[in-house]
């Protein structure tokens, strides 16, 4: 093998490093770990069989937080001392890879990956039509889309405030700065739910962009490399391409000055 | 600048930009295919083998041998939060107070301790709460003088305190307790005992009118029993208690869960040891508190 780009295929697969190992680590002791978060505080949840919460207008309820078949089908078997046993238990390690995933991202300046520009905001609807195949281009990236972008820092603040609101209503008077600053009891409570709710929806539409992108990308967060062409692979940029971009980007600004 | 410089600009710009973002992926380390079949067998091979691991150390904790009715790792978990929550525990932090016109009406949710063999809430009629003693048991069992009931309501100062009443199932009420702090009546009851770590709350096995189907009982330290928020209460928003909230005196904190806040006591008991009680012994953390 030598080392002169000039001499190799362009067309030979290769493989290319995406996914750091620390990354993967994190990535996925999150799916065990969150997956006993949400099963045991839907026990603790469900302690109180009056439901509270639930999607509707006064008393004209569209959705309640849980139909019974949801309930049973988990097999919550009115549990609520092991829920709290396992909460309150494994919360710990949501905290931990949470703290060491912040100060990876940090230290790595990883969160320049992860948090757009105003110009990656305006884009990320460009990226959501251009998933639906309502629009041809998809706007300039880096690691991530700039509706990824979006997405995971949402989440990781979702996450964030997650972990208060528990905080707060776990000890709610050694903690009660941090429960006057979410509201209150009952709101943090709420807001405690409703973003296990947003992180379920999250993991929904997670699931199926992870399907649409196939095997070739779901691989890369379990080995770390993903497979392309040389030339795809290549660091070399492609100058014309960005000249191309560059008058893109004048046209359509020309049009915004003019209109 | 005109405005075709200013969009000359801004052009270069956004080819800077995209520049840097392709610098994020361009770094990337590149294999050839037989180097990453080898690496990715090995990924794969490790995935597989922490995935079982994860569920094989799962199914450990829920098969482990039970301590008071939850996996012993879990109980010693939760000893170990309260003994880190302790060990931070703020000095004379009290729990937010409201005001009586922010009371809201309360369920009753906990009979445990209140009901005859027919499960029907027994009542405390007035000559029998006349009586009514609080028997009190010191560390080592020693049998010490008990409180009266009469004494509780005429000899200390009263108070009226509104807070947020928790319930460990979730739900919270404002309420409105009449009483007096434990720590004054204590003070003056069983001084020699507040040394010892924990108080341990019965409901009386008897009463006048029947036998309790089943005991209640509840453990707290003794720095929360000594709190200026803990105190024995006989009135609820402003109602002296019925039955069903503990009826003619019950112990009442901000500090701990309902589950703790025993409602009719019959007696304490201090003790050094790791006590245990009713909820406790059903899998709940022994110290409930906040």
């Amino acid at each position: 093998m030598t080392d002169d780009v000039g001499l190799m295929d362009p067309d030979e697969v290769v493989a290319k490093k995406k996914h750091p190992l620390a990354l993967r680590w994190m990535h996925w002791v999150n799916f065990p770990v969150l997956m006993i978060m949400i099963w045991s505080g839907m026990r603790i949840y469900w302690a109180d069989l009056r439901d509270p919460y639930a999607i509707g207008i006064a008393d004209w309820q569209v959705f309640e937080f849980w139909p019974d078949s949801v309930n049973s089908a988990l097999v919550l078997e009115r549990r609520l001392a092991k829920g709290l046993a396992f909460h309150l238990t494994f919360g710990w390690f949501f905290v931990i890879n949470g703290v060491l995933y912040g100060l990876w991202l940090l230290r790595k300046g990883r969160w320049r990956y992860l948090v757009p520009d105003l110009q990656g905001v305006r884009d990320a609807g460009k990226t959501v039509l251009h998933d639906l195949h309502l629009r041809k281009t998809r706007p300039p990236q880096g690691k991530y889309n700039p509706a990824q972008q979006l997405t995971y820092s949402a989440v990781l603040a979702i996450s964030t405030l997650l972990v208060l609101t528990g905080f707060a209503i776990y000890k709610p008077v050694q903690l009660s700065f941090l429960l006057t600053i979410l509201g209150g009891y009952d709101f943090a409570r709420f807001l405690h739910f409703s973003m296990t709710i947003a992180l379920l929806v999250f993991f929904g539409i997670h699931l199926i962009q992870v399907a649409r992108s196939g095997w070739r990308n779901f691989a890369s967060m379990i080995t770390g490399y993903v497979t392309q062409t040389r030339r795809e692979a290549s660091p070399e940029p492609d100058v014309s391409e960005l000249v191309a971009v560059g008058n893109r980007s004048d046209d359509a600004e020309r049009e915004e000055v003019t209109s | 600048m005109t405005d075709r410089e200013q969009l000359d600009e801004r052009a270069a710009e956004l080819v800077d930009r995209e520049i840097r973002l392709r610098q994020q992926t361009d770094a990337g380390e590149i294999i050839d295919l037989a180097d990453y079949k080898k690496r990715s067998r090995r990924a794969f091979l490790s995935f597989g083998a922490l995935g079982a691991a994860g569920i094989l150390r799962f199914r450990w904790v829920q098969n482990r041998p039970e301590d008071e009715s939850i996996p012993d790792v879990l109980r010693a978990a939760l000893d170990r939060n309260e003994s880190l929550w302790t060990a931070l525990e703020r000095d004379g932090a009290r729990a937010r107070t409201f005001s009586i016109s922010d009371r809201e009406d309360i369920r009753i949710n906990g009979r445990h301790g209140l009901e005859n063999s027919s499960r029907e809430l027994i009542q405390v009629e007035a000559d029998e709460a006349a009586t009514w003693e609080i028997s009190l048991t010191g560390v080592g069992g020693a049998t010490l003088d008990p409180i009266p009931l009469s004494s509780i309501r005429s000899d200390f100062e009263v108070h009226d305190m509104v807070w947020e009443h928790k319930c460990i199932e979730g739900w919270s009420n404002i309420v409105h307790w009449t009483g007096v702090r434990v720590s004054d009546v204590l003070d003056r009851y069983a001084p020699g005992e507040m040394g010892a770590a924990w108080s341990v709350l019965r409901t009386p096995p008897e009463t006048d009118n029947g036998s309790v189907r089943r005991d209640y009982s509840s453990a707290i330290e003794n720095y929360t029993m000594m709190h200026p928020q803990t105190l024995f209460a006989w009135a609820l928003n402003g109602e002296e208690l019925t039955a069903g909230h503990g009826s003619p005196i019950r112990i009442v904190t901000p500090l701990k869960y309902g589950i703790k806040q025993l409602k009719r006591v019959g007696s304490i008991e201090f003790t050094d040891d790791r006590p245990t009680d009713y909820w406790t012994e059903r899998g709940y953390d022994l110290h409930a508190g906040f």
